[in-house]
């Protein structure tokens, strides 16, 4: 079958319906418990580990990694990050090299950048955005498994059992229709 | 730009292309198994919505023809350093099917070859390539369609410009002569003087 998500999956519109879905600047996700976001400004330069307990947006240059498994990292227009990044969302409008692991979604806009690897269940990308790379949308990828130890991190509502992501559309282990994303359309 | 300009630039072309090869290819992907899919071209927001609804991984290569240099105005070794470093670590998987889209009509015989030997290892035994080739047409977009999947085995083509230039107009046992390891499987006549051509990956 052709096109099948179209038939059997709503967790992607069409590209023609599909409307924002970052926070393009600093809004929070409106998943962290904390309801905060860090900002890290276009004159910021970080070469390290990023840890913490709340969304980020990065505008300046980031080197190393990026670990913040319940929240959501946007890369801004100016932002320029060589690093892996494990996040529960992820959004692009910069510039990225490395890898990119999210449990619920990565969304790549049309000014992006991004030579790399992208692993997370669903993966949208706007005309125009450049992309050299690999990108692994099976919900039961073994990278997405080994970052977010065994799926445990994120139970799902109505999405299956928390070990397992959610359900592909074709009878593929998982079993059922993800729930919505709580970062899928947050307000700005 | 003018905003007299603007209103004199004409809004792309669009069409729509029947393609029941592509949708043959893709309906080999409807099973259990986790597959690799390798695009050639410059990945569209189509494409991977269309391969977000399969166990798989897409491999972009993001070649781009023409303009200053594009893929086609760089000479052999260039060329072949070019595709080596656009191609995505294989990791343990091997390439289950790959997308050339049009991007054939705008290399040449040799060129196919480079980018088919670097392919054919990663490739695994009976893998498929799928291309766009301009055959019954003697000239072609000089700036190549852009092309993403549209709906029920059909593509949305975007003709930008209306420069045209000689088509290479490839049959099906000239591209398996430059493609070592591969055989041609179908071969389909589309609209528009397009044909459309499954190879498929030979034994080992």
């Amino acid at each position: 079958m052709f096109n099948k998500r179209e038939q059997t999956d709503e967790r992607s519109p069409a590209p023609e319906n599909r409307k924002p879905e970052t926070p393009r600047q600093t809004a929070p996700s409106g998943r962290s418990a904390s309801s905060k976001t860090a900002v890290i400004g276009p004159s910021i330069e970080i070469d390290g580990t990023l840890r913490g307990d709340e969304d980020l947006v990065i505008e300046g240059r980031v080197k190393g990694a990026v670990e913040l498994k319940k929240h959501s990292v946007t890369i801004g227009e100016q932002g320029d990050v060589q690093a892996d990044i494990h996040a529960h969302t992820i959004y692009v409008d910069g510039s990225m090299d490395g890898n990119l692991v999210a449990s619920e979604r990565v969304v790549i806009r049309q000014s992006a950048r991004i030579k790399g690897t992208i692993v997370s269940p669903r993966v949208s990308l706007e005309d125009g955005a450049r992309f050299n790379g690999s990108i692994d949308m099976d919900p039961d990828s073994e990278a997405l498994d080994k970052v977010f130890a065994g799926g445990k991190s994120l139970p799902r509502q109505g999405g299956g059992t928390p070990d397992k992501p959610a359900a592909k559309p074709n009878g593929q282990p998982g079993g059922g229709k993800p729930a919505p994303s709580d970062n899928a359309a947050p307000k700005s | 730009m003018t905003a007299a300009s603007a209103e004199r630039m004409p809004d792309p072309e669009r069409l729509e292309l029947r393609v029941p090869l592509f949708e043959t290819a893709i309906d080999a992907l409807d099973d259990e198994r986790r597959h690799v899919v390798l695009d050639l071209g410059v990945v569209r927001s189509g494409t991977v919505s269309l391969f977000s609804g399969y166990r798989c991984r897409l491999d972009v290569m993001a070649l781009e023809i023409g303009g200053r240099g594009g893929l086609d105005q760089l000479e052999a070794e260039d060329f072949s350093a070019r595709v080596k470093a656009a191609l995505p670590p294989a990791g343990d998987e091997a390439v289950d099917l790959v997308l050339c889209w049009n991007l054939l009509n705008y290399l040449s015989t040799e060129q196919i070859g480079t980018i088919m030997a670097e392919l054919a290892p990663r490739c695994r035994p009976g893998a498929r390539v799928h291309a766009l080739i301009e055959y019954s047409a003697r000239s072609m977009p000089a700036t190549p369609l852009s092309l993403t999947p549209a709906g029920s085995g059909e593509l949305e083509a975007v003709i930008d410009g209306d420069e045209q230039v000689p088509a290479p107009r490839y049959s099906a046992r000239d591209l398996e002569q430059c493609m070592p390891g591969f055989a041609h499987e179908r071969t389909m006549l589309l609209g528009g003087g397009m044909q459309e051509y499954l190879f498929r990956r030979q034994q080992v």
